[in-house]
């Protein structure tokens, strides 16, 4: 019985010390920029991930809230994403690989190529270089630095890569 | 040489996986998606089964049906119509550029198998190769446009997404070409 003990509190402690990351390039979870979410990575979300046939499924990881995909409640089809939509998204996007580094985060590496350091994706290859805009915004997202300038230039040639037609007149 | 007898601990579980082994016996998912599609309406062939998913019994998975699609649906005039629009294109352009334009039949259904001469009829188009994922779309006729504001990532089937039952959280309804009257 002491034997088990001794190796359960040996677990737990391996597995304690696997969660301690103090790395001064990651953002806490509670602190990731949900004015910067809406404005920057939502909409790359929306286009390359949200759909209802891919992360725009209940139980799926990175479970994501879209305009033109999944919704939170029936009644808000053809609605702008609410507020409860967008932070249901931000915490999907913390819950995928908590802990990680920003430029290591399975958010980056599993739309990226392999050859790019990425791993593999059942949705196949959606950025082929970290460089491209879509993924330096989504990972400056990570980091807290939404605001630089050179953040702002990717974001914003991004969101025009991103753009959705129009809803139906 | 004689036989050794197994413990009872290896017994036991030797005994509890099977039974959970057994535990996985029994309907897939894509039978049971097959099954919720109900019974024939007593209609065969391209024009049976309106607004269902057609891939639940023409996938490349399981396939009662017999023959396999890609991508197959039914397109309506407009959301609330019970019945599907002829003469509608539906227009798919492939994540290598190449473009596969498919008419709706008498029911609004269309379908495309794969390994065909690039030849349609009756709704179904028999293309040369597989469309690549991801998918854009748009519904058209005469001057009637409707664009598809997502991209198909992976689904072949339209109503998975676009069911019939209309819209919610899960379904952005049927798959129309206007939107008023």
């Amino acid at each position: 019985m002491r034997r088990l003990l001794a190796g359960l509190a040996a677990a737990l402690a391996l597995g304690s010390a696997a969660c301690a990351y103090d790395d001064p390039g990651m953002v806490p979870l509670d602190q990731l920029d949900q004015q910067a979410f809406t404005r920057d990575v939502q909409p790359i979300f929306e286009a390359r991930c949200a759909t209802l046939d891919c992360h725009g499924v209940e139980g799926r990881p990175l479970r994501l809230y879209a305009e033109t995909g999944l919704r939170l409640r029936d009644d808000l089809r053809d609605l702008p994403m609410t507020d409860e939509e967008v932070i249901a998204n931000v915490r999907s996007a913390e819950g995928v690989d908590p802990g990680a580094r920003p430029d290591l985060n399975l958010i980056l590496r599993k739309p990226l190529a392999e050859a790019a350091g990425g791993v593999q994706h059942e949705g196949g290859d959606l950025w082929l270089s970290r460089d491209e805009p879509q993924a330096a915004c989504v990972v400056a997202w990570l980091a807290g630095q939404s605001e630089l300038d050179a953040v702002r230039d990717a974001c914003i040639r991004a969101g025009t890569e991103v753009a959705l037609p129009p809803p139906p007149e | 040489m004689g036989l050794v007898r197994a413990p009872r601990s290896i017994a036991a579980a030797a005994l509890a996986l099977g039974l959970a082994g057994s535990a996985c016996i029994g309907t897939t998912p894509e039978e049971e998606a097959a099954d919720r599609a109900g019974p024939d309406d007593g209609d065969e062939g391209p024009t049976h089964r309106p607004g269902q998913p057609c891939l639940a019994c023409h996938g490349a998975d399981y396939t009662p049906g017999g023959q396999v699609f890609a991508v197959a649906g039914t397109v309506y005039l407009r959301a609330d119509d019970d019945r599907g629009l002829r003469g509608a294109h539906v227009e798919i352009t492939d994540d290598d550029g190449a473009v596969l334009d498919v008419v709706t039949n008498e029911t609004g259904n269309f379908m495309i198998s794969v390994g065909g001469g690039g030849g349609q009829e009756d709704g179904w188009l028999r293309a040369r190769e597989a469309p690549v994922f991801p998918l854009t779309v748009r519904v058209y006729r005469g001057d009637g446009e409707q664009p598809m504001r997502s991209v198909i990532h992976r689904e072949g089937s339209c109503a998975v997404c676009h069911s019939r039952d209309g819209v919610g959280a899960v379904s952005v309804g049927k798959v129309f070409l206007e939107r008023e009257p």
